[in-house]
């Protein structure tokens, strides 16, 4: 499998069309699933896919295999949502004061039904936390990456993850409680 | 005490409310868009070969005409002695007076 995912970015590199096509199949649910954890809706999620599979396809010469593929398009990803979510938290600060200050509830597509009203709220403090600790907990637990995965694509060390994941529920708990309470 | 315990299991509820989700899907025509835009910007883009074919065709045109330049400019003087010197012949074969 991961032969065939440096195979492809070789052929991708060449110009092969179809190539690239198989190569979006494989990581297309991925790289959206990523994104739209981050910025929690559709159309930025839609952008930031099209952003990431762009760079893939004008960087994939550069890629000379020295981490997995995977691995490569998670950073991709990772670094793409976290700029447009910078940008837009710029924007709105700048529109402060303003009417409008309630976010609408982000529903997940993939969730369960019958955990959906949970998911809303956990998703709601997810989109406070610092970059690195929200970094982790979406890799770890929404898209299920063993902890040495998201080590190396966050470049840092299995320790530093379980610090950041545990920081995370603790801000997430402390977050929630405040609201359930 | 009950409350609080409540509390936290509800919380540890929603803290595992993602287990057993799926993975959003993007729209079906995401692909098309992402393709077209690579077309666009392939289409904009000029081949380096093509870059470097012009550069090098400019580059002997210019040595072309600096190496005419330069031999001309290092003749033009003996032209002129040649001519004055045909001319002079000319006008002493032709002296009309004595």
């Amino acid at each position: 499998m991961l032969d065939q995912d440096f195979n492809l970015i070789q052929l991708i590199a060449e110009g092969d069309k179809i190539a690239f096509r198989q190569f979006y199949a494989l990581f297309e649910e991925r790289v959206y699933n990523t994104a739209i954890s981050y910025v929690q809706n559709e159309a930025d999620a839609e952008e930031i896919t099209q952003d990431v599979f762009l760079k893939i396809h004008q960087n994939a010469l550069k890629f000379k295999g020295t981490s997995k593929v995977s691995t490569w398009i998670y950073r991709i990803t990772v670094n793409t949502a976290l700029n447009v979510v910078k940008k837009k938290n710029r924007f709105s600060f700048f529109k402060l004061g303003s009417a409008e200050t309630t976010i609408p509830d982000f529903d997940h597509p993939g969730i369960l039904l019958e955990k959906k009203e949970d998911a809303k709220l956990l998703f709601a403090e997810i989109k406070t936390l610092p970059a690195s600790q929200q970094t982790a907990f979406i890799l770890s637990l929404i898209e299920g990456l063993p902890r040495q995965e998201v080590a190396t694509i966050m470049d840092t060390t299995l320790k530093a993850i379980e610090s950041l994941l545990q920081r995370a529920k603790k801000n997430l708990r402390t977050k929630l409680k405040k609201r359930l309470t | 005490m009950t409350m609080q315990k409540n509390v936290d299991k509800r919380i540890n509820k929603i803290l595992n409310s993602t287990q057993g989700s799926q993975r959003a899907k993007p729209k079906m025509d995401l692909l098309v868009n992402i393709e077209r835009q690579i077309y666009e910007m392939e289409g904009h883009i000029i081949p380096m070969n093509r870059i470097r074919l012009v550069a090098a065709a400019a580059a002997i045109m210019l040595m072309l005409n600096i190496s005419v330049l330069n031999h001309y400019l290092q003749n033009s003087g003996n032209v002129d002695l040649v001519e004055m010197e045909s001319s002079t012949s000319l006008i002493t074969d032709f002296k009309l007076y004595d």
